[in-house]
């Protein structure tokens, strides 16, 4: 069997893998990029809506566009010390070795069949998969007509068929929100969104852009009860939420050929998890030190493969500290000490778990609440070390916050010292 | 089984102000007084409510000089509430079919710049019917939108966003 020896390997070429590769060729690592699909790009390609790179290209770029450019900066590192760019090959498992660590990917391609690939790193920015009907139990009949909306997503952009005529869509997500536009100027009737909490989940920009522009009823504190159809989905029951309780009496039907869900993402951690990564329950994705290293020594994580993301601009600059800090690994940097990252009040999750006082990192996390005006609160052992008022806060949008400013030199750390992240 | 109206009433968001685009919302015969629309300028999303002084009879566009807008929090409101209800525009985001590519089936395409609204459907009509042959890079003009411009007045065009 063909065997690749390189210093690291990228698994996923989305925008975390290019980001993550790129980084460590630039420091000097032979690299393996490691595509599933025949293009590099992941889900950006699908994203063909504009509203990517603000911050990484400073100008607002369709998904593909974003896509491209970082495609055309990764493609020029090919060569024999720099990038291997495998795409149409899907890593099928990842294989910590046992003595001196290391790792074997197990990869199949059409063209080549099964080879492996030998590193010492691995950053796994496998990316995200969607919740499906499974997760959230509607109960009824199962019809054709029932898709995650990403899944329409790719259908309608990329292989250009639509999901039907008249679409309902459940939760109100900014990929159910995109799709109700696309949806409508694709010809297609679409009949409500549907959202069991009691303010939508997507950007207000893709409320007023993909709902009101069209007057697509948002549906609040609903949920969809029931579907119907024998063969082809043919209606949904909608239900309306009476302080958190369905009020079966107000449930009205609305008739559909086809339903969209879009209730979450969740990280595709599956080749750490076999790879013996602890997983973090609160985000799906790997449990991650200050370096973004799992708990697999070697083994980086990075995007929606770490936890979901909404903005690409994140995901590129996450992938690249990702890159960098594999590279470092690699050098034989270890941090002297970690201080531990704490949720505090009204913070769902942060990445990564730990801070590296000698690097600091930024810290990503994502609200529990919708605020204008919020304080965010860093405080070290109790102490309040920095507030900052943050304009307008909601759980769709991920914040971040970079401890590099704030002169962690000057204070007092103890080797069990925590530095919690708090919103008000 | 309840009607509709009645299990929404408190909960349904967002589009119950009838707007001008879409006339089978506007009911009404009486002339508009206020529009209610959520400024897009910064992710605060302030409610505005947009005044017509005088009111604004149906199907007519509103003069600038009887406008009023308040709920807005910072300057930016103001400017983004007179354009959209005075001259309200949109990017434009599509895919078409492409022949010949080793990768692709269909191309995405974009306009260069917001265009108004009112031109979208009949611009999406004509992308809908094209068929494009590879190979065919980024940023490939493939027409121009007629009467709409960007703020240097140059004219808007819809351009492929990926190569194919
Ligand atoms: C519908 C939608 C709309 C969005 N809209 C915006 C927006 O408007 N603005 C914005 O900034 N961000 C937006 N985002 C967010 C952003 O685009 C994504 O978070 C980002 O692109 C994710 O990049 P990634 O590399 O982590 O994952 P992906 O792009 O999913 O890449 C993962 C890659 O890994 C590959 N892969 C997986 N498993 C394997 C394996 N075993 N072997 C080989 N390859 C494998 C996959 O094929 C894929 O190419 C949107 C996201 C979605 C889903
Ligand atoms: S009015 Fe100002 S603060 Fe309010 S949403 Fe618009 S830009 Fe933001």
């Amino acid at each position: 069997m063909t065997e690749y020896t390189l210093d690291a390997a990228v698994i996923g070429g989305g925008a975390a893998g290019m980001s993550a590769a790129k980084a460590l060729v630039d420091a000097g690592c032979t690299t393996a990029l490691v595509e599933r699909e025949q293009t590099l790009g992941g889900i950006l390609l699908q994203c063909i809506h504009n509203g990517f790179g603000v911050h990484e290209f400073k100008e607002e770029l369709t998904g593909p566009e974003y896509a491209e450019r970082w495609e055309d900066m990764v493609t020029p590192l090919a060569g024999p010390r720099g990038a291997t760019i495998f795409t149409d090959t899907t890593v099928m498992e990842l294989i910590p070795g046992s003595d001196e660590g290391g790792f074997t990917l197990v990869c199949v391609s059409p063209g080549s069949g099964f080879f492996h690939i030998r590193t010492r790193a691995v950053v796994l920015t496998a990316g995200c998969r969607e919740r499906n009907r499974g997760n959230i139990r509607i109960p009824g009949t199962r019809p054709a007509g029932v898709y995650t909306a990403g899944l329409a997503q790719r259908m309608v952009n990329m292989e250009g068929c639509l999901p039907g005529k008249d679409a309902v869509i459940v939760g109100s997500g900014d990929i159910g929100l995109i799709m109700a536009r696309r949806l409508v100027w694709s010809g297609c009737r679409v009949h409500g969104v549907v959202e069991i909490q009691p303010y939508p989940s997507g950007l207000t920009r893709n409320i007023v852009q993909c709902l009101n522009d069209f007057s697509i009823p948002l549906y609040l504190s609903h949920v969809v009860s029931r579907i119907h159809g024998r063969t082809r989905l043919e209606a949904v029951d909608i239900t309306p939420l009476e302080e958190g309780r369905p009020d079966t009496a107000k449930t009205f039907t609305q008739a559909c050929d086809n339903l969209l869900l879009s209730v979450g993402l969740i990280p595709s951690a599956e080749l750490a998890r076999e790879a013996g990564a602890q997983l973090n329950p609160l985000t799906g994705g790997p449990l991650v030190d200050c370096r973004l290293m799992s708990t697999v020594p070697g083994l980086f994580a990075a995007g929606n493969g770490l936890h979901v993301h909404d903005l690409v601009d994140y995901v590129s600059a996450e992938a690249r500290r990702a890159g960098e800090n594999a590279a470092a690994y690699l050098s034989g940097y270890q941090p002297a000490r970690q201080i531990r990252l704490k949720p505090g009040s009204n913070i769902r999750y942060l990445v990564p778990g730990t801070l590296d006082p000698a690097r600091p990192q930024p810290i990503l996390f994502r609200p529990m609440i919708v605020k204008n005006g919020a304080i965010l609160t860093l405080s070290l052992d109790g102490k309040i070390i920095k507030e900052q008022k943050k304009n307008h806060i909601q759980p769709s949008e991920m914040m971040q916050v970079d401890p590099a400013k704030l002169d962690l030199g000057n204070l007092e750390l103890r080797p069990d010292s925590v530095l919690e992240v708090s919103l008000s | 089984m309840n009607s509709q109206q009645n299990s929404n009433q408190n909960n349904k968001q967002g589009n119950n102000n009838p707007d001008s685009r879409n006339p089978a919302a506007t009911a009404t015969e009486n002339p508009e007084q206020t529009r209610e629309i959520i400024c897009i300028a910064c992710p605060v999303g302030c409610h505005l409510q947009v005044m017509f002084r005088g009111g604004l009879a149906k199907d007519a566009s509103p003069d600038p000089d009887t406008i009023a807008i308040t709920g807005n929090r910072c300057p930016r409101g103001e400017i983004y509430g007179r354009e959209e209800v005075l001259a309200p525009t949109r990017m434009v985001t599509t895919t078409i079919p492409v022949a010949g590519s080793s990768f692709a089936r269909r191309v995405p395409v974009r306009t260069t710049g917001p265009i108004p609204v009112a031109r979208i459907p009949d611009l999406l009509t004509q992308l809908h019917a094209m068929e494009l042959h590879a190979p065919l890079a980024r940023g490939q003009v493939l027409l121009t939108v007629e009467g709409s411009e960007n703020s240097d007045n140059e004219a808007i065009q819809v351009v492929t966003s990926h190569r194919a």
